[in-house]
């Protein structure tokens, strides 16, 4: 039976942020994959069956940006929402090169996260509801 | 007068009395007649006229003896001729090269630096006619000195090459005199100078002159008493006085608010030995300076202090530069502190909001949702607290400004702006200039400054019906200046609220340190702009960022 959820994959070192992005996306019906580094992420991406990533910035080892590049290496359309903590201004530039738009400064309101992610999410199908199909 | 009428006139008197008596002697003897003879020599009128001949004979050989003796007194030979030689002895210390000529114009002394300059003995030369001497000895006889009977042409000053013994030409300065002014007769003084001596003296003034106005340190001598004496160019520019009006004054009415006995000079002075160099602030017309001060005492040859010479560095912007690298310094460190802490607690803010939330949209119970939201609130407070602080210490003052086009810069925002006003359901205007002068910025300075304008304006519209944010960049053709506009059409801000905008911790909204807006104007002001704000009430604001192109004419 083919799986109708989006799975959100949280990328932040911090488990607090992790724990309660988790928490609040489940209760909006995402199901939600966290990992802790930039290296365990792109694993992920890798397996596939991710429909949104959540990046922090900054991370200590792989930077967010880093992890965005590798990222859009593997899936140049996989939307992803980036999380920053003290404004890098010079790095959103760039991201914003490598196609993502939306961000989210910390301490984010849910509100926010969620209006995105619905936002991103709206005129895309569930990607492992596609993998199904095909399978 | 006497000299030249009176006395020829004089001296025939005697002669006239002796002629007298003769004629009586030999009209007398003539007729044989003796008793004749005696009768006339007895003549009292011939013997008054012989005395009175004799006694003007004698006066006036007195005055000639006094005119040819430089005006020595009228004393026998002897004491005469060591007299003269005392003289002589005096001449031949001196520096200068002297010869003395007599009326006849015969050399009759030349002094030990005349021989040594020339190379003549004095022997070779004295009881030589001038004019002869000055054939062998000046190289072109243009010195005018071949005719000296003129009394019109002294005193004589020439510059002329001489020819010493050994055949060496020498440049010197001639200067000849009269012994007795107006009369040549009596003798004439010749000094020789040599013009080495004299240009090496000169030049040593010039030298001299131009290292003590150039150099960037103040000088002022002072003699012992604390008199000024030379002060240069830098004293000059410190006090802002003239140095004709600086020199006979004393050093402390240049420092007029400090204690006269406490001045490096003073104390030099009564020390009798270097003071400094101290750095030390001093008031000069009611400005303050950071001067580098030494002074050190001046001596004559016996070793007495004869005054005391003051070198002054004005070391002010110097000082001002190290402090300003010293804040820069602290501001960098802290910046980077308040980086690193920014981000470790907006982790855990992020946390605490976020399952602050996630309860109060669980819990059922008003209380206890109002207690959440309470947290919620405070976070946010918590946050705006590290963001006005991160404002604070982020401007990098130790990073280089460099050459930023506002539009580009603008384009870099646009992500995190888009986001905020698509978040807060405003509508984002934009109008760039299509052409855009680069201006010389620390662009993050210039971001953090349109970033904290445009929060304040999406802040501002939050309540209103119609939200929206326009961005303007404007530039015309031959003005200096570019011109960013941040307007909203929010709540605006009364005349009273307006006044008060630049004033720290001054703030209209309820989680705010009142730092942003004045942080936003001191970056514009660093960077050599300006902010002009106009607003209504109701209707709205409008932010206007003056900043200085860099050069009008090239366009990015």
């Amino acid at each position: 039976m083919a799986d109708c959820r989006y799975y959100l994959l949280v990328v932040d070192d911090q488990a607090g942020v992790r724990r309660m992005l988790q928490e609040a996306l489940n209760d909006e019906g995402y199901e939600v994959v966290s990992v802790a580094s930039g290296p365990e992420a792109l694993q992920k991406v890798k397996q596939g069956g991710i429909d949104l990533v959540l990046l922090d910035m900054k991370m200590p080892g792989m930077s967010g940006l880093d992890v965005l590049r590798e990222i859009r290496r593997l899936n140049p359309d996989l939307p992803v929402i980036l999380m920053t903590a003290y404004g890098e201004y010079e790095l959103l530039g760039e991201a914003r090169t490598l196609g993502v738009k939306h961000y989210v400064s910390k301490p984010f309101d849910l509100q926010e996260v969620r209006y995105f992610v619905r936002a991103l999410l709206a005129d895309k199908r569930p990607v492992r509801s596609y993998l199904e199909v095909i399978g | 007068m006497f000299a030249r009428i009176w006395l020829p006139v004089l001296k025939t008197i005697p002669l006239i009395g002796l002629s007298y008596l003769i004629y009586s002697l030999i009209s007398s003897l003539s007729r044989h007649d003796l008793l004749d003879i005696s009768r006339n020599f007895i003549t009292p009128l011939g013997y008054f006229i012989l005395i009175l001949g004799t006694i003007v004979l004698i006066f006036t050989r007195y005055k000639r003896r006094q005119l040819h003796r430089f005006q020595l007194p009228a004393i026998a030979g002897r004491a005469r001729s060591r007299a003269r030689q005392k003289i002589y002895n005096v001449l031949d210390t001196t520096p200068l090269a002297i010869m003395i000529v007599d009326g006849k114009l015969n050399v009759s002394y030349v002094n030990d630096a005349w021989q040594n300059m020339t190379g003549y003995t004095a022997e070779e030369v004295v009881g030589k006619k001038l004019t002869e001497l000055f054939k062998t000895l000046l190289k072109e006889n243009n010195t005018g000195l071949h005719n000296l009977k003129d009394n019109l042409s002294l005193p004589l000053y020439r510059e002329v090459e001489i020819i010493g013994k050994n055949g060496a030409a020498i440049h010197a300065v001639l200067e000849a005199k009269s012994l007795i002014p107006g009369n040549i007769r009596e003798g004439i003084v010749i000094y020789l100078q040599d013009i080495k001596v004299r240009v090496n003296y000169e030049q040593l003034k010039l030298i001299f002159d131009t290292i003590l106005h150039q150099m960037v340190g103040g000088v002022i001598v002072v003699d012992s008493t604390g008199k000024i004496q030379i002060a240069n160019q830098e004293i000059k520019r410190l006090t802002g006085q003239e140095q004709e009006d600086l020199t006979g004054k004393f050093i402390w009415d240049i420092f007029p608010d400090m204690d006269k006995n406490k001045l490096v000079t003073m104390v030099a002075l009564q020390k009798g030995q270097a003071v400094g160099p101290l750095e030390l602030c001093y008031k000069i017309n009611n400005k303050n300076f950071h001067l580098l001060i030494r002074s050190d005492v001046l001596r004559d040859r016996h070793g007495r202090i004869s005054g005391a010479v003051t070198v002054i560095q004005d070391v002010t912007e110097i000082h001002r530069q190290q402090e300003l690298q010293n804040n820069q310094e602290k501001l960098a460190v802290v910046g980077q502190m308040a980086a690193g802490m920014a981000h470790e607690l907006r982790n855990p803010l992020t946390s605490i909001k976020g399952f602050a939330q996630i309860l109060s949209e669980r819990v059922k119970d008003a209380k206890n949702k109002e207690f959440l939201d309470v947290i919620i609130q405070e976070v946010n407070r918590t946050n705006e607290i590290i963001s006005d602080f991160l404002v604070l210490a982020r401007p990098h003052p130790a990073r280089r400004e460099e050459e930023v086009n506002l539009n580009l810069l603008i384009h870099e925002l646009l992500p995190l702006v888009e986001s905020q006003c698509l978040l807060a359901q405003v509508k984002l205007i934009l109008d760039l200039a299509p052409e855009l002068p680069s201006i010389k910025a620390q662009p993050d300075q210039i971001k953090q400054v349109l970033l904290n304008l445009i929060h304040n304006a999406l802040q501002a519209m939050e309540r209103q019906p119609v939200r929206n944010l326009t961005i303007i960049s404007r530039w015309s053709a031959g003005t200096s200046e570019v011109l960013v506009v941040v307007r909203d059409t929010g709540l605006g801000m009364s005349d009273e609220i307006l006044s008060r905008l630049s004033t720290p911790f001054f703030t209209t909204k309820n989680a705010g340190t009142g730092m942003g807006l004045t942080i936003s104007y001191r970056i514009i002001e660093n960077h050599g702009g300006r902010i002009e704000v106009s607003s209504q009430e109701g209707a709205g604001s409008e932010f206007r960022i003056y900043l200085p192109a860099r050069d009008p004419g090239q366009i990015h």
